[in-house]
């Protein structure tokens, strides 16, 4: 079995795990063992390429308290995205640096992501 | 989908709530005792409580509100019930909507011919950044809040996507909030029963009697763009964007129908109810609308035989300005994307033919989160027969609708009534 565990070992080593499922080749990011599709118990681990665009995001101002023990807050707000991702899949990302918005391209963040996934402006 | 029907008939004959607001020295407890006896009051020929044979109760986080948990067969004990069986059901802000449909099944099943249904939370115990906290853990605790996803942040980023795809502007959001505040203010029990220029002008003489500067505003807009008045709190979402942090509790009775004659001549018949749960917001296919919301309203709808043209007044979900829009979309009142034009127009006002949140929504009403969608339910129940005072609209509402909304889509609940003969 996958887990969370497993996700963010591979994340703090620089990889963003998804898995996908052999019957029916569904891929999951978060990495799930069970595939809600088709009910298939064979998934396979996956790498993904990292590359994506912004699908919506905000600026936090009124934050968690684990984003303002990270610096974050009024400020300096946290700006969060739901990234759609190159393979056709999404992820939620905390993404470094500002002037983003709706469709701006970016790309997994694997030296900042380890406690949580991190994605920066893709200026390649 | 299979279309389903209740095993038999069930009516609403009783509803009432505590007035919402933020109450220092009353418990979610005290609070649940005000609504059951304002719930008491308005049953027409009158209720004994020891009929009533079961209690379900919404309730989203008395736990980490109040440190209280198992709160259910604590309403019970405080309003009499002990010890016939109090249920609580936890479905974030759709707790009390979700604990309504529980209700109804229980009484359609045959087992129970009076039942009462309940929705409870009291939040203000906390300071905003532990009910910050405490609201993001309706989203998920492993994937979603550790990217920096608050409860706001959510829908700010679903305001994001559909204002970029629909052409959208913070304008139009805000409207949602001009809205619920002009109905919000005919009605006593809500939190933030003011107009906007009346919030405007408070501000003013609060600033004269303090001696600061008396701030100044061109116009309403002029005041929401203000960062002081109206502060940021997840871009594009400002303050004004956003339900406030309640204390509040509502409470519904149903019964059979063929018994609701002895407790009313006009029960409001419950001829409609959905129920769909939803993945996390970064695993739908879509941002722009709530699939559970849709899918919970094609049920309700489906089991009522009633389309969106039949109903002529809902409660939705407006937690947030962007939520309502999403809403009136995904229920089907108006084409995905035309809900902000529609807002505009003035097609969701109180005056409309088909009024959205005459009650004030949750934005101006107040949000105690567990309790907000029995509360959309009482207002239904005062409108369809006439007794919503000040804000009672003009038109025959024969068939109306509440939607309610846990996290940001994991959970909806729809129901459509019907204004009965007994
Ligand atoms: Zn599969």
């Amino acid at each position: 079995m996958i887990t969370a565990a497993d996700f963010y070992e591979a994340l703090a080593e620089g990889t963003l795990l998804a898995t996908r499922c052999a019957d029916c080749d569904g891929l999951y990011i978060p990495p799930r063992s069970l595939c809600p599709a088709c009910y298939g118990t064979e998934l396979k681990v996956e790498e993904l390429s990292g590359k994506g665009t912004v699908g919506a995001y905000t600026a936090v101002a009124i934050t968690t308290t684990r984003m303002i023990e990270a610096g974050y807050g009024r400020d300096n707000p946290n700006i969060t995205a739901v990234v759609d991702l190159a393979e056709g899949v999404r992820i939620s990302a905390l993404i470094h640096g500002d002037d983003i918005t709706v469709g701006t391209p970016v790309v997994f963040d694997s030296e900042h992501s380890a406690e949580h996934v991190v994605f920066r402006k893709d200026d390649s | 989908m299979a279309q389903r029907k209740l095993g038999r008939g069930v009516a609403i004959v009783g509803a009432g709530m505590s007035p919402f607001g933020t109450f220092a020295r009353m418990a979610t407890r005290d609070l649940f005792v005000e609504a059951f006896l304002d719930m008491r009051g308005s049953v027409d020929k009158g209720l004994d409580p020891d009929d009533i044979e079961a209690l379900y109760v919404g309730n989203y986080s008395s736990d980490l509100f109040e440190g209280q948990g198992h709160t259910a067969p604590l309403m019970a004990d405080w309003v009499g019930l002990t010890p016939r069986p109090a249920t609580r059901i936890e479905d974030a802000c759709a707790s009390s909507g979700v604990a309504l449909r529980e209700g109804i099944i229980a009484v359609a099943s045959g087992l129970y011919d009076v039942v009462l249904v309940g929705g409870i939370e009291k939040m203000s115990n906390l300071p905003t950044g532990e009910v910050t906290d405490a609201l993001a853990t309706a989203g998920d605790a492993l994937y979603e809040i550790p990217a920096g996803f608050t409860f706001p942040g959510f829908y700010a980023a679903m305001a994001t996507a559909y204002m970029h795809r629909y052409g959208a502007q913070s304008e139009h959001l805000i409207q949602v909030t001009q809205k619920n505040h002009e109905n919000g203010a005919l009605n006593p029990k809500a939190q933030f029963g003011q107009r906007i220029a009346d919030i405007m002008e408070g501000k003013k003489e609060r600033a004269a009697a303090k001696g600061r500067p008396v701030p100044e505003w061109e116009s309403e807009m002029a005041f929401f763009h203000d960062d002081r008045a109206n502060p940021m709190i997840a871009a594009p979402l400002r303050l004004f964007d956003c339900s406030p942090i309640s204390d509040g509790a509502a409470v519904l009775l149903l019964v059979s129908e063929e018994i609701a004659g002895q407790f009313t001549d006009e029960p409001i018949r419950v001829i409609g109810s959905g129920q769909a749960s939803g993945r996390a917001l970064h695993d739908r296919d879509t941002l722009t609308s709530i699939p559970a919301a849709q899918r919970a309203g094609q049920m309700a709808y489906e089991m009522a035989d009633v389309t969106p043209d039949d109903i002529k007044l809902a409660e939705v979900h407006d937690c947030f300005t962007i939520a309502e829009l999403i809403a009136i979309e995904d229920l089907g009142f108006f084409a995905p994307g035309d809900g902000y034009k529609a807002t505009e127009d003035g097609m969701t006002a109180r005056t409309a033919p088909r009024p959205v949140n005459t009650s004030g929504g949750l934005k101006s009403k107040g949000h105690p989160v567990g309790a907000s969608g029995a509360g959309q339910t009482v207002e239904v129940f005062k409108q369809m027969r006439g007794l919503a005072g000040e804000r009672q609209v003009a038109h025959d509402v024969d068939v109306a609708l509440t939607h309610n909304v846990g996290g940001t889509g994991q959970t909806c609940a729809v129901h459509i009534y019907e204004r009965g003969q007994a």
